[in-house]
């Protein structure tokens, strides 16, 4: 799969090149492409390239990274799920129909029924089509019908090229999630470059690409990469589609994929009405330039095609996409509310506290934000932002002072998309658990200011040579101060993987920095991948492993993917059973380090797992096994 | 704006990124290595004298120190000095430091030595103050001990010594089983068991003391044989911080009793922590008494796993 999506980064690549041979890119890399001729095919081009690069690059370095619980958790719901698709695409039409009965549906889609059907189905179907039967199971499916037979034959060529497409069977799980990292980067960079010129696309996505949490995220088989694509999709269509119908269908229909990802995207709709009536306003309102009178102002006002779209095709996707919910439909829907509404306050650590329950300090998330992403890039963010502030701030600010950057005041768009998911989470009411992860959706707005803000100074060190820089002036500029701001970022993003969740930034001290101001340092038991090849070492004729904080399917994946050799076993239920015991360093887990030490009668461990000197995760032996072997 | 100054203005968003990676880059060289770690540790064995104490500092690197001692001699550390509650008794301490960190009980102490290992750093530290140990009860829990509970009606329903079979409860369960220990009814050996344990207290600290839990009604007794006393008490107690954390269940009190009076009390509510409490014994100094330690607890709660740390001190 790596070669295929070099491969198809090539491809868009060339098309691109293409393109730009025949003018597509005339209106340059620095300035704002909305304000011209908008993004081309080849922009789209280019965001893919990028986004075939990332997903590569997550591919490529999955196999490091250990099983978060709520991974194998959505293992055993795709493998579930893979079941009911399997009847659904069946050859046999009596098959088939049963897929439709609700003792089936139910049966199949209870598993993890809090969260909906997309990335979950896309987990099940990845694993049916690209890894178990590969590819004769989608040349049999495309067979069927005449139409499809094209298909049938492209992936028999591909898979001449690619005859296994994982190199374990994870990856095929963790596949749909890489690729929502992936059109991430393709959006912002579309999102970036309609706003502040190809050139500040391309900043924003690799900057976004080098966010460490985000690429942590965006390897596993969960719904955070997919919630953070959710939100800047369709937030990009809804913005879109202020000015063209086929975009405000779009948004639709964005808008009810991104419902079946996460229920974060119910909150969408509050950022549109909420930007919606703040650009009203500000159209509305008597200010110098303006029209002169209300009526002739109001015809500036873009009609909200949007919300129409969205009202329409959102719950309908909702519903008629999420199996589990065509059959005793509301009662469903009202548990599915219920249960968010009531989630468990999980645990987490700051300031060497651990909080298990509401009310959480207001400026944890804050602090949060500026101690996991790179300081340039935060900065160069901020520039983004304070240079558009009149913008922004346009209806709260004397006409005369205000400025006006566009029908679709999109620099207020931006910079509330910015807030809203970091406001959000900063209550201290609203559940803290997951790191940083919940609030990750903000983060494309920022690498977009980040972007805009890299040109602006770049464009302004140019025009100190001349006042009408040469272009290739201005574009050393951007290549150079890009480099600078995003070379912190690359370096960092590198160095905490696979240890994602225990890295912190330089200004913080780093990860002993993270430890030294007690901020947590890992949680959800994925830290045993990165235990594996010590494992397979030290316990050379098997054994049993006491994990600690790894759920079993998780633990199970790391022997499927054959990581971790069938007879080193985990030993979940009685720990003191086991030939090597290991304790994850959050904070709560500490309880489990002292009973070791009590039950086994040492204090001193055999292997610590660290980030940049800070513990992330240690290993106890059992003295009485024979098993391990120092 | 003045050339000037735009020029300076623009440097700084490229200048902070340099900074930022420079600043990355002096951090991870930083990083302490395996074999400064296991060369602070041999200096620290090499150094050791009887009744010195060998500690880890920040309490995050506790466990790349222990190992790098393990490695070298794991005499040199244990649960007594790991979990311990103070070290006003320990004269001197071998400390392995990283990252300028120093243990706050050492707090005051004067700095005889200091070397590195690159960038462990290995610091010994003297007690200006140190007290003389007399007894440490939790050293003496053992099978000659009377160990009980006493209900309302003054029914003493003692508990059986029994070795074997250690048990670790795993997450929110309470504290490790030891091998050693007393048991008590309901004869529970999660949680009913006297015997020498760490607890893990409300800021997630290790705590080496003696699990004794009681339960409404009923008074947890420990009764030490006649031997010598200090001139005062000093001791701990703690509630299990799972038991703890949610601060809303009932106090329960901690007792030290010399020849039969009550020298010490301790009145725990959660949200405490490890508390220290102390009692004078000064006109028992030097006298052979026995030694009890009571716990009780305020109203109707289950499963207060409390535990006791007592030392007599000169």
């Amino acid at each position: 799969m790596i070669k295929l999506l070099i491969l198809a980064a090539v491809t868009f690549g060339l098309f691109a090149t293409v393109g730009a041979i025949r003018g597509a890119f005339r209106d340059g890399f620095v300035e704002p492409l909305q304000h011209r001729s908008g993004v081309r095919v080849s922009d789209h081009l280019i965001g893919l390239a990028i986004a075939c690069v990332y997903t590569a690059l997550l591919l490529a370095s999955a196999r490091e990274l250990g099983f978060m619980r709520d991974e194998g958790m959505y293992f055993d719901a795709a493998k579930s799920y893979a079941g009911w698709f399997e009847k659904l695409l069946s050859a046999d039409k009596a098959v088939r129909a049963t897929a439709f009965d609700k003792n089936i549906v139910d049966a199949h889609w209870a598993a993890n029924g809090e969260h909906p059907s997309l990335m979950k189905s896309g987990f099940a179907l990845s694993w049916i089509y690209f890894w178990k039967t590969w590819p004769q199971g989608l040349i049999e499916l495309f067979s069927r019908t005449w139409v499809l037979k094209p298909l049938a034959w492209t992936v028999a060529g591909v898979a001449k090229l690619a005859p296994k497409l994982f190199a374990e069977e994870s990856a095929a799980f963790r596949f749909p999630g890489m690729v929502a990292g992936g059109l991430i980067l393709y959006v912002t960079y579309l999102f970036a470059a309609d706003v502040g010129g190809r050139a500040a696309g391309i900043v924003a996505a690799v900057l976004q690409a080098a966010i460490p949490r985000a690429f942590f995220d965006a390897h596993l088989a969960g719904f955070d990469a997919a919630a953070t694509l959710a939100w800047v999709a369709v937030a990009y269509t809804y913005w879109r589609g202020l000015r063209s119908m086929g975009w405000a269908i779009g948004a639709g229909i964005v808008w009810g994929l991104a419902l079946l990802m996460k229920h974060n995207s119910w909150f969408l709709p509050i950022v549109f009405v909420v930007h919606y009536l703040w650009l009203a306003y500000d159209v509305l309102r008597a200010r110098p330039g303006a029209y002169p009178t209300l009526k002739l102002r109001a015809r500036t006002l873009p009609i909200p095609w949007p919300f129409l779209f969205m009202g329409i095709f959102g719950p309908a996707i909702f519903v008629y996409g999420w199996p589990r919910l065509w059959f005793d439909t509301w009662a469903r829907i009202d548990w599915y509310f219920t249960f968010h509404a009531r989630h468990d306050f999980y645990n987490i650590e700051f300031f060497h506290k651990t909080y298990f329950q509401p009310p959480f300090p207001i400026v944890m998330v804050p602090f949060l934000v500026a101690a996991t992403v790179p300081l340039a890039t935060l900065v160069a963010g901020a520039i983004g932002m304070g240079t558009r502030w009149r913008a922004i701030l346009a209806p709260l600010l004397p006409g005369s002072v205000a400025r006006l950057d566009d029908d679709r005041r999109t620099a207020f768009f931006l910079f509330f998309n910015f807030c809203l998911p970091i406001a959000i989470i900063t209550h201290p009411k609203v559940p803290h658990f997951g790191g940083t992860k919940h609030w990750h959706p903000a983060y494309p707005f920022l690498c977009v200011f980040a972007g805009i803000g890299v040109v602006l100074v770049a464009r302004k060190l140019a025009a100190l040579t001349r006042p009408d820089p040469r272009r290739w002036t201005v574009a050393a500029a951007v290549a150079g101060i890009f480099g600078c701001v995003a070379a912190p970022a690359v370096v960092e993003t590198k160095r905490s993987h696979p240890h994602g969740l225990t890295h912190y930034t330089p200004i913080v001290g780093g990860p002993s920095g993270g430890a030294d101001l007690g901020l947590t340092r890992g949680f959800w038991g994925y830290e045993t991948g990165a235990l594996v090849d010590w494992l397979n070492k030290h316990l050379p004729h098997g054994g049993r492993v006491y994990p600690n904080d790894t759920f079993h399917s998780s633990w199970e994946q790391l022997r499927l993917d054959g990581r971790l050799r069938m007879d080193i076993e985990g030993e979940f239920w009685n720990p003191t059973n086991a030939d090597l015991l290991v304790v994850e360093h959050e904070q709560h887990m500490d309880e489990v380090e002292h009973q070791i030490w009590i039950a086994f009668g040492t204090v001193t461990p055999v292997y610590v797992v660290t980030l940049e000197g800070a513990p992330a995760l240690t290993v106890y032996a059992n003295p009485k096994s024979t098993k391990y072997v120092p | 704006m003045r050339p000037f100054v735009t020029a300076l203005l623009c440097a700084a968003l490229p200048a902070i990124g340099l900074v930022e990676l420079a600043l990355a880059q002096s951090q991870k060289n930083k990083v302490p290595r395996d074999d400064d770690w296991r060369a602070a540790a041999s200096y620290a064995s090499s150094q050791k004298k009887p009744g010195d104490w060998v500690i880890v500092s920040p309490a995050w690197a506790g466990p790349l120190g222990r190992k790098a001692i393990g490695e070298v001699n794991p005499a040199l550390i244990n649960l007594a000095s790991v979990a311990r509650s103070d070290l006003d008794t320990v004269t001197r301490v071998l400390e392995l430091s990283i990252r300028g960190a120093r243990d706050p009980q050492t707090k005051g102490w004067p700095l005889v030595e200091e070397k590195s290992f690159g960038s462990v750093k290995l610091r010994v530290l003297t007690n200006p103050k140190p007290e003389r140990l007399v007894r440490d009860l939790v050293d003496e829990l053992g099978p000659d001990l009377t160990v009980g509970r006493q209900n309302s009606a003054g029914v003493f329903e003692p508990c059986r010594w029994e070795t074997g079979g250690t048990r670790m409860p795993n997450l929110f369960q309470g504290p490790g089983t030891p091998l050693d220990r007393f048991m008590c009814p309901p004869n529970d050996p999660a949680w009913t068991f006297v015997g020498v344990t760490a607890i893990t207290d409300l800021d997630y600290n290790p705590r080496r003391c003696i699990l004794m839990h009681p339960t409404e009604g009923t008074t947890t007794i420990v009764k030490f044989p006649p031997r010598a006393i200090g001139s005062k008490v000093v001791a701990y107690v703690g509630v299990h911080v799972f038991q703890e954390r949610e601060l809303n269940k009932p106090p329960v009190h901690a007792r030290v009793l010399v020849a039969g009076k009550e020298v010490a009390h301790a009145k725990h509510k959660d949200g405490d922590g490890w508390l220290r409490f102390e009692g004078s014994t000064a006109g028992l100094a030097g006298q052979v008494h026995e030694v009890e330690l009571h716990t009780t607890v305020d109203g109707p709660a289950p499963f207060r796993l409390t535990c006791v740390a007592a030392q007599l001190r000169q």
